[in-house]
């Protein structure tokens, strides 16, 4: 997923102008000369002084480039798909498991990944069940991190 | 004297021992599977090193990285794809002896001499950081600011060949250090009313996100490689070792001492060092025309340098709290969270535990080659395991080890947000690494940047008056006018030669 310079350039001038004038509205701390907005105000000078210059850098060299070129990944299926399943699984990960709890939360995202990149339901079914219980044996118990339990466990309190 | 002993019972206990073992063979899994790099295995450790003690804690992550660094030529030999970016350099040197049926006396000479390198750097890194820590304990907040700057500005010129792009990421780092309370007025900082923001962003979990989840989403998106393996029985991989010490001893020797240096400057690891070690020693040979096709000289050189670089890297670590690469920046990330805080003063209050640390960098050289040796007897099973069936696994250890940091489903959705913006960094040729120091020196900079200035009452000429810091400050500004300079020489250059 490539962005030309140019775009590139004009986001962090915009992040950077976001910055500085948000940090401005920083109050200053009584008796003290430099604020909490100094650090952030510098940073942002600095993010602006790059991104104009990857502006300059693509104007000065003048040649049409698109904004944005899609990666090839894009034009398949099956790799397009995994990607966005591996970054749907997280959120669908942060969006259930306190209510779904850790186990069938786990089993879910392995076995969908699973089965969408290697095939065979069968064994990819057993390895998301494996997996799941390995890390739920080695975080849970071993580690003692309070995986949610969830609706189909006891709660474990 | 008396710390020394300490430190030795500190270190060989049987939990220590153990967890030296069960962190050197997952490092070498990591490491031995390509894209899979140290850096994720030790940011994927954290969560783990979490409920340890201390000793055993940098221990781990000190095994891990080592053995990782090693098996990423495993694969180099047997398959001709680095298992880590540090065995890129030699890879086709490494596949044409297992191609030539050397596979044995490759594999061999990269386990032993990667432990060798690693224990030289080890040396180096026992002699070195205790004589720097009694300079630093002069240190004033000017100093210290300068340090950073200079650590944070080298990161910037190692990492990335455009300038812009690196100081870029470096910036973005540090925005992302002001984020939360500061320190310095306990103000909430971009924070946007959410409670979760308020302690600021934890660095472990963007680690994970940086080193590990970005590795996911480049390595699912990527169709997978067809690749056999070219031996399929592997003997003895130490026949033959003491012979080639007698005629390369001086690439091992020069090697080890470029992987050192590199690895100290910070921002640059075993991946450059190998790099340079290679160049240097292709330049230096008297067979240059062997190189890539299997020169034994090449890969002593580098396969040294990519682990000393490792031990090295650990000394600005240690003495400064600036770390010299990626796995070292986890690395002080693990020591603050166990109240191990580096810097001189940690070689004054706890000599015992430095020792210890040093103790570990020997101890983890040392038993590399045992479990170096079984495991590349069984490289074969663990070279078959497939991409498929490996990053789920590993999308998921991300996910439950970035939870178990603070226990909250905030941090993973950190996780993910880091690992996507690292995943769009490297795509547009913007480096992680500098974005990396940023965030992890981004409070100290701060702080001794603003105190400084309180100091100072806002007169930047005394950020140069005391001596030390005068020195450090010039060079640092030098430093970022250099580019500059060199641009108008070139030009200067330029002018006659197009007269002619």
């Amino acid at each position: 997923m490539r962005f030309s310079d140019m775009s590139i350039g004009v986001a962090l001038v915009c992040l950077a102008l976001a910055i500085i004038l948000t940090s401005a509205t920083f109050p200053s701390v009584p008796g003290q000369p430099y604020g909490p907005g100094l650090f952030p105000i510098l940073i942002g000078i600095g993010l602006a002084v790059c991104g104009l210059a990857l502006v300059g850098q693509s104007w000065g060299r003048n040649r049409a480039f698109p904004l944005f070129t899609a990666p090839p990944w894009t034009r398949s299926v099956h790799l397009a798909g995994a990607f966005l399943l591996s970054v749907a699984s997280v959120v669908f990960y942060i969006a259930v498991v306190d209510w779904l709890g850790f186990v069938p939360t786990a089993f879910m995202v392995l076995a969908v990944l699973f089965i969408w990149m290697r095939g065979r339901p069968a064994s990819s079914l057993f390895l998301a069940a494996a997996v799941t219980a390995a890390a739920y044996a080695s975080f849970f118990y071993l580690l003692s991190v309070p995986l949610p339990a969830g609706i189909l466990l006891p709660s474990t309190g | 004297m008396n710390s020394v002993w300490l430190a030795f019972g500190l270190v060989f206990n049987p939990d220590v021992m153990l967890t030296i073992l069960v962190s050197g063979v997952f490092g070498l899994v990591i490491g031995a599977i390509p894209g899979l790099t140290a850096t994720m295995a030790t940011a994927l450790l954290v969560p783990v090193t979490f409920f340890m003690d201390p000793i055993p804690a940098v221990a781990a992550i000190i095994t891990c990285s080592a053995m990782a660094i090693f098996a990423g030529d495993i694969p180099a030999t047997l398959l001709r794809i680095p298992g880590t970016p540090s065995s890129a350099a030699y890879v086709d040197d490494a596949y044409a002896m297992a191609k030539r049926g050397e596979a044995e006396l490759c594999l061999g000479v990269n386990l032993v001499y990667s432990a060798l390198g690693g224990l030289l750097g080890s040396v180096v890194l026992m002699l070195a950081a205790p004589a720097l820590a009694n300079v630093v304990l002069e240190f004033g907040t000017f100093e210290y600011f300068w340090l950073c700057a200079l650590g944070l500005s080298c990161a910037v010129f190692i990492s990335s060949s455009s300038l812009v792009r690196g100081t870029a990421s470096l910036l973005l780092g540090l925005l992302v250090s002001t984020v939360g309370i500061g320190s310095t007025s306990g103000f909430a900082r971009f924070t946007f009313g959410s409670v979760d923001l308020m302690g600021g962003i934890n660095f472990v979990v963007v680690l994970i996100g940086m080193f590990a989840m970005a590795e996911i989403l480049r390595g699912v998106s990527t169709p997978a490689g067809k690749s056999e393996l070219v031996v399929k029985r592997i003997g003895n991989v130490f026949s033959g070792i003491a012979a080639t010490f007698r005629v390369y001893w001086k690439s091992f020797l020069s090697g080890s001492a470029i992987g050192v240096v590199i690895g100290i400057l910070p921002g640059a690891g075993s991946t450059l060092a190998a790099f340079v070690s290679y160049a240097f020693s292709r330049r230096t040979s008297k067979h240059p025309e062997e190189y890539g096709k299997g020169s034994l000289e090449g890969i002593v050189s580098s396969t040294s340098a990519n682990n000393a670089a490792v031990s090295g890297a650990w000394t600005p670590a240690l003495v400064f709290g600036i770390p010299g690469d990626a796995v070292t920046a986890i690395a002080i990330g693990v020591l603050y969270m166990k109240g191990l805080n580096p810097g001189p003063m940690i070689f004054i209050n706890d000599p015992q535990n430095i020792y210890a640390v040093l103790i570990c960098f020997f101890v983890a050289n040392i038993v590399m080659v045992p479990i170096g040796f079984v495991f590349i007897k069984l490289s074969r099973h663990v070279l078959s395991l497939s991409k498929e069936t490996l990053l789920p696994i590993i999308l998921m250890l991300s996910i439950v080890g970035s939870f178990a940091i603070n226990n909250t489903l905030f941090d993973v959705g950190i996780m993910l947000v880091a690992g996507l913006a690292a995943y769009l960094m490297e795509e547009n040729d913007i480096p992680v690494a500098p974005a990396v120091l940023g965030l992890l020196l981004g409070t100290m900079v701060e702080e001794n940047f603003m105190t400084s200035m309180i100091k100072a009452d806002g007169n930047l000429l005394a950020f140069f008056e005391r001596p030390i810091a005068g020195g450090l400050g010039l060079f640092t500004v030098l430093l970022w006018i250099s580019p500059l300079l060199f641009g108008i020489v070139r030009r200067m250059r330029a002018r006659p030669a197009a007269r002619r």
